[in-house]
């Protein structure tokens, strides 16, 4: 009977495993900094990422590597999942009959979805007063996944209610994932029956491969267009590649201190890591027509990447605190100091703040909650002329990214137990715009004085920068799922 | 924490039970010497660690690993002593714990006050030693309970407990009820000893529709007439674009209380507002500069003089006397604040940890009370924002010619002082140096325009600016029981600027930027106009005073207070009647189940005193230019003065209000009728509300309200007349577990009046005259919800629709009121959680999705043909709110 339940259970956990291993997406903003996972293990996800003292699950100590002994299992695994929808709204700023900036109206949104795994291992055994313990474990670090997809339009016909024509796609395609594989040697010590102190060492390897496209193809309508117009009249796609090999170590110390029953404190500290980063950039100018004529040049211009990709000193102290309370309770509360100015001056330091709880509200089943609060850099260039000289004008911008969070666990079968955790986070700020006006300007190509492709002369097409920039509203949901078995 | 263990059947463990295993008292190890596992053995120790000491054998049911047949095996094995562990704060917590969750609740409304109130729900006060002001300070308790309870002590009985308390002749069950968990008898429920309130506060928020419409006003050239001109699309000509208001910022508090039991007190608060910086990145000088930090004394009850009370504070403190008409220091502005039910004063001098800023009392203040006579000083010295006089800044250049920038300084007379229009609440206070950058961004735009504008910001707001010293008294004798007369007074003194307002003609150029919009500038702005001068043609000074009078007396059921208040003006100090003034009075006659409040108000337009805080139905500079026309200012952020005024509009009129229980099955809510003209315009209105509440059994209430407002109902052809109505329905059931489940349902209508304009000239068969006029309707519908998991956890949640077309709806949720307008949908979910006996957390989303007004785009000031009519700009909202509370 209880094998039948526990293979029911593990049917269907396949079956949630298996769905979160689809599809692939994430926040077309961080194309440089990359989108940090935070914390995989579901349960430490639900509770708002805190973990940083963790006795519960296999996974922990890879975010604390003094937890691995903390846990007090000889034997322990734990595969983790992670599904993420990313919504993005990118909106223009709109401006009333006087001429006031009021608001936005969105004119692009994009949908995408991802998913990525990580598992750990680990064995420690108890000698004496002490406790020893070794693990290794695999996990994606920093995503550099992004889908994004935009079409240019005019406005003829839209006042009949028809869609107008398309002169325009533009797209953004980057595929990257840097995973971490770690190996982490932990030892505990013992003061009297309730005390320990835990201190650990990770050493992990980091490597990845990117690959980042951004394309603006002309529709054939577009091309067509201008053609019928003059047949020696072609509209060149563009497409900017990246491909970079990023490879590095990083090494991360931690303790984990229990003080008593109630309370345990852990902090662990990731110093500053210099990774590797070869590659190439082009930029390529295609004409589309065969016949091409000498108004357009196709181009290829290509650069060669070997640059030190710098990850930031993180140090991130912890407590978890259980009380005696009606229902079985823990508190788990982090914060993180990001030591950004290592990567550039231009950039503060900031603090992160991870809270959550977990409650055993009825005969053992959790519910935790909690939130977060994080904040990154969005790092951007735009070129502006001063005093008649093109510069590169360098954009630092912190965006502030709250999630809330909310999970739950099932006990599939003795020593094994799915966790749940189900986050929803959101942010605003403002963004360059990605594509600039000015390449749909048909008459760049063409050489004539009014468009072929914009049925209103008046119109201006100009590209915005940073004085007007786009408004970005992002919202993520993710699902996360946990497995783990400890013996 | 003190521990007291109850070992009750102690003989019975010695004896009967004396081999037996006590779940209470054993080790890991020694429950592992039972017929269980190791992990059952561990499951029990961790019940008893984690959630609570076993009250019998049968509790151990509760541990999952252990089942029926464990348990039976165990029972002859075990036995559970009582063992109880009683922390006599987490007993009075518990106690008034209903009661901290309403105040908590309506802290947004009582602004600092719930601080004061629960400190006296943990710590009652003596209520035998109780003066009339302690007693009618509390919420909920009148004037004629706090008399009956005095006349009672006056005659030498003590109460006894709460059981006698109900006993005194002429206290109402409302007041009892109220009562009785503020005070204590004989004994306090507590001893003296150091309690600790600490929290953490994380919320986002997105402006309010008044401030966010201030800083999108851009600050863009004039072309009045000249089509040449270009209006350039740029997001930094508004405070909005420069400073990057767009972006995801919370606000984070940090409040730290500390007392020894109602006598020693400490406080600290730091309050980073959206838009403004973290404490993390503040200097100490700014902490020192925008924190809140009190130290104090207290003692109900002196040791050498009989009777004789007194309180002492250093830091920063709140000042309340009378009808708050003379002071009452706060930067919140509530509509017919009554003084009485729920809209309390705490009268006297309190500690002050709001989120008050500019009109913050930062110094030393003492109180003495006796039953007779009660008087306080208090001196604060502070600096303030203001709106303040600006020029172009000159320098000389290398050959001695006279440059000017586009940098604002402030203006300064001859002698060196500063010239300021008025007190400001700034939505964002802005660094200063932020500032006069943004100003030289936008004068390089504003210089640009044609000649109809004023060219550069010639009002700006700075923050702590004006040096602001106040010297204030209060005296009171209290001849009989409920009889005192009150006298206010204070001054405040400017020592580096003067207050300078113009008269008509000059304030209208200098607040309205382009001559174009003169016109808007009526006669509702007088209350700009009305502002207080240190500086005129007929007096100079530096300071500006108030002196009030306030008296309060209870005959029979019926109490009449009052409070007369004159600012200093042209007239003597002295003389009464030669100054702008202001009085109120009102009437409150309480009976078993029915109370009536009669109220008369009368505050001239000169009359500004920014330290008042009293009844009226609007705010000052409500409906004026700095509301309606935030275009037409030369500065949009002077909204500022209206956004955020704590101060009464000009007004007179009468107020009735009543609530009447009928029997346990219907009764009328508070309900009132209020007739009032607003002087700056003359304009009269009435409104009324009334409430009926049918609980035809207790798990059910069903209420109706309607609710009317009539605004210029004296001249229906005036274009400022207005009719509101708004019905309410709903339906409110009180669950099993105190679980709450809410309906509601409210339907408005507002009519206006046809707007008439000649197109053409008014002869015979030419007349084009156009007439409408207009019925917007709206209605809004609600689900509230809550369930308690058990009593140390609880999810509160709500899903609102709403359909405004012009109306805005407002809705308050667990402890915040949120008005919505247009059309939307809202939902919110907070999960309040008691983590342990000393921690609380809250962490509450919600997501607001409403659609705006019309928007067009426009290009360089003119139409762009063609598609650019945006019929509806949808927003959505996300926010979020984490709580963290320890209180030890």
């Amino acid at each position: 009977m209880l094998f039948n339940k526990s293979l029911k259970s593990l049917i269907v956990l396949s079956i949630v495993l298996g769905s979160c291993a689809i599809l692939s997406a994430w926040s077309v903003t961080d194309t440089y900094f990359g989108n940090k996972f935070n914390n995989l293990d579901a349960r430490a996800f639900a509770m708002g990422g805190a973990g940083t003292y963790n006795d519960m699950r296999p996974f922990a100590f890879s975010s604390n590597p003094a937890n691995l002994t903390l846990l007090k299992k000889n034997l322990g695994f734990q595969v983790n999942t992670s599904y993420l929808r990313n919504e993005d709204n990118r909106s223009l700023p709109l401006y009333n009959s006087f001429d006031s900036y009021i608001d936005d109206a969105v004119y692009s949104t994009n949908v995408n979805k991802y998913d990525d795994f990580a598992a750990s291992i680990l064995g420690s055994y108890t000698i004496g007063a002490a406790r020893f313990g070794l693990g290794a474990y695999h996990k994606p670090l920093l995503s550099f996944d992004a889908n994004y997809d935009e079409q240019i339009r005019n406005n003829r016909n839209t006042d009949s209610d028809t869609y107008p024509e398309m002169i325009a796609r533009n797209g953004i395609a980057n595929t990257g994932l840097l995973n971490q594989t770690g190996f982490v040697y932990s030892m505990a010590l013992y003061m009297d029956d309730v005390r320990e102190i835990n201190i650990g060492v990770d050493y992990s390897l980091i490597n990845g491969d990117i690959e980042q496209l951004k394309t603006i193809k002309w529709t054939d309508w577009a091309r067509t267009t201008v053609a019928t117009t003059d047949p020696n009249f072609v509209l060149p796609d563009y497409a900017e590649t990246m491909k970079t090999t990023m490879e590095g170590s990083q090494i991360k110390f931690g303790t984990s201190i229990k003080m008593n029953s109630r309370l345990g404190i852990a902090a662990s500290i990731s110093p500053k890591t210099i990774l590797v980063n070869k590659g190439m950039f082009a930029i390529d100018k295609s004409e589309y027509s065969t016949s091409a004529t000498n108004m357009v040049d196709a181009s290829h211009v290509e650069t060669a990447i070997n640059e030190d990709y710098i990850l930031p000193t993180e140090f991130r102290g912890g407590i978890c605190y259980q009380p005696r309370n009606i229902m079985r309770t823990w508190l788990n509360m982090d914060l993180e100091y990001v030591q950004w100015s290592d990567v550039n001056e231009a950039f503060d330091d900031v603090w992160n703040l991870y809270v959550g709880v977990e409650h055993q509200v009825d005969n053992h089943l959790p519910l935790r909650f909690g939130f977060q609060s994080l904040q990154s850099w969005q790092f951007a260039t735009e070129q502006v002329v001063v005093n008649g000289v093109s510069t590169d004008v360098y954009i630092a911008n912190k965006i502030i990214t709250p999630m809330i969070t909310a999970g739950s666990s099932i006990k599939v079968m003795k020593n094994v137990t799915l966790d749940l955790g189900f986050g929803y986070a959101w942010r605003e700020y403002e963004a360059l715009d990605m594509f600039g006006d000015t390449y749909y300007n048909d008459k760049l190509y063409t050489g004539r004085t009014s468009y072929l492709l914009w049925p209103n002369q008046y119109i201006a097409l100009a590209d915005r920068g940073w004085e007007n920039p786009d408004k970005v509203r992002e919202s993520f949901m993710t699902l996360t799922t946990g497995l783990s078995f400890t013996w | 924490m003190r521990k007291y263990l109850i070992l009750l059947f102690v003989l019975f463990a010695i004896g009967l039970f004396a081999e037996r295993t006590d779940l209470n008292t054993a080790s890991l190890q020694e429950l592992t010497k039972l017929p269980i596992t190791e992990q059952q053995a561990q499951d029990i120790y961790s019940y008893r660690q984690y959630i609570g000491f076993f009250d019998n054998i049968y509790e151990l049911r509760k541990i999952a690993s252990i089942d029926q047949k464990t348990l039976v095996r165990l029972r002859p094995l075990i036995v559970v002593s009582l063992y109880r562990e009683i922390d006599e704060v987490e007993a009075r917590r518990d106690e008034i714990r209903d009661l901290m969750e309403r105040l908590d609740s309506n802290e947004g409304t009582s602004e600092g006050m719930a601080d004061v109130w629960e400190d006296y729900l943990m710590t009652p006060q003596n209520l035998n030693r109780m003066s009339f002001d302690d007693l009618i300070s509390l919420p909920n308790v009148s004037p004629v309970d706090a008399v009956a309870i005095l006349k009672r002590v006056a005659r030498g009985d003590t109460i006894a407990d709460a059981r006698d308390l109900r006993n005194t002749v002429g206290l109402s069950y409302y007041g009892y009820s109220n009562l009785r968990n503020y005070v204590f008898y004989k004994q306090p429920p507590l001893k003296d000893r150091l309690f600790v309130d600490g929290q953490i506060q994380y919320s986002s928020r997105y402006f309010e529709e008044g401030a966010s419409d201030m800083f999108h006003e851009p600050m863009l050239r004039s072309d009045y007439q000249n089509t040449s001109i270009t209006i350039p699309h740029q997001k930094d000509k508004a405070y909005w674009g420069y400073f990057n208001l767009d972006q995801l910022d919370p606000e984070i508090t940090y409040k730290l209380r500390m007392r020894y039991g109602n006598f020693l007190k400490a406080g600290f608060m730091d309050y980073s507002a959206k838009g403004s910086v973290d404490i993390s990145e503040k200097s100490i000088d700014d902490i020192a500069a925008d924190s809140k930090y009190y130290v104090g004394y207290e003692n109900a009850q002196l040791p050498v003089i009989s009777n004789t009370g007194v309180k002492l504070y250093l830091g920063h403190y709140r000042a309340t006397y009378g009808e708050g008409l003379t002071m009452e220091n706060t930067d919140y502005y509530g509509a017919r604040k009554t003084g009485y039910g729920f809209s309390k004063r705490i009268l006297g001098i309190s500690p002050d940890l709001s989120k008050t800023q500019e009109k913050a009392l930062k110094g030393v203040a003492l109180e003495v009370t006796n039953p007779y006579v009660t008087a306080s000083v208090f001196f604060s010295q502070d600096k303030k924002d203001a709106i303040v006089y600006m020029q172009k800044e000159t320098s000389l250049d290398d050959n001695g010619n006279v440059v000017t920038s586009n940098y604002m300084v402030p203006v300064q007379d001859s002698t060196g002082n500063y010239q300021v229009l008025g007190y400001v609440t700034p939505s964002v206070r802005f660094d200063n140096d932020d500032l006069r950058e943004a100003e030289y961004h936008f004068n390089t735009e504003l210089e640009s325009g044609s000649n109809y504008a004023t060219n550069y910001l010639n009002l700006a707001q700075r923050m702590n600016f004006l040096d602001e010293k106040i010297w204030g008294s209060h005296v009171q004798i209290s001849p009989l029981i409920g009889l005192k007369l009150g006298f206010t007074t204070y001054t405040a003194l400017y020592d580096n600027a003067n207050f300078v307002v113009p008269d008509w003609d000059n304030l209208k150029t200098l607040i309205i930027r382009d001559s174009y919009y003169y016109p808007k500038f009526k006669l509702i702005d007088n209350d700009i106009t009305g502002l207080y001068s240190t500086q005129t043609n007929t007096y100079k000074r530096d300071f500006r005073r108030v002196i009030g009078l306030d008296g309060h007396t209870v005959i029979g059921n019926t109490s009449v207070q009052g409070e007369y208040a004159e600012l200093t003006v042209d007239g003597k100090d002295e003389k009464l009647g030669d100054d702008p003034s202001a009085y109120i009075v009102s009437a409150y006659t309480q009976y078993e189940n029915l109370y009536f409040l009669t109220l008369y108000r009368n505050y001239d337009i000169k009359f500004d005193n920014p330290y008042s805080s009293t009844f009226s139905e609007h705010e000052k500079f409500d409906d004026t230019i700095l509301e309606k026309n935030i275009y037409t200012l030369t500065n949009p952020t002077l909204s500022d003065m209206y956004q955020n005024s704590s101060q009464s509009a000009p007004e007179k009129g009468v107020y009735f209000e009543t609530r009447y229980r009928f029997n346990s099955y219907f009764t009328v809510g508070r309900s009132y009728l209020d007739v009032w003209e607003r002087l700056t315009d003359s304009r009269r209105s009435v409104r009324f509300q009334s409430e009926l509440e049918f609980r035809p059994f207790f798990q059910l209430a069903i209420r109706a309200r309607y609710k009317n407002q009539v605004n210029r109902y004296d001249d229906y052809a005036e274009r400022g007349v207005s009719i509101s109505n708004e019905y309410t329905l709903s339906t409110r059931t009180f669950l099993s577990g105190r679980d709450f489940l809410e309906f509601e349902y409210r339907y408005n209508t507002v009519w206006g009046p046809p707007y008439t304009s000649l197109t053409n000239t008014a002869i015979p068969g030419n007349n084009s005259m156009a007439g409408s006029q207009t019925l917007m309707i709206g209605d809004y519908l609600a689900v509230n919800y809550t369930h308690h998991f058990n009593k140390n956890i609880n999810v509160q949640g709500s899903f609102n629709f709403w359909f405004g077309h012009g109306i805005s709806h407002w809705d308050w949720e667990d402890m915040e009121i949120d008005f919505m307008g247009e059309k939307g949908v809202k939902a919110w979910v907070a999960v309040h959680s008691r983590i342990s006996k000393n921690t609380y957390l809250t962490v509450k989303y919600r997501n607001k999705t409403y659609q705006d007004k019309e928007y067009s785009i426009r290009a360089y000031n003119v139409p762009i043909a063609g598609e650019n009519h945006f019929e509806r700009v949808m927003h959505s909202e996300n926010t979020v709110r984490l709580s963290l509370d320890y209180r030890f």
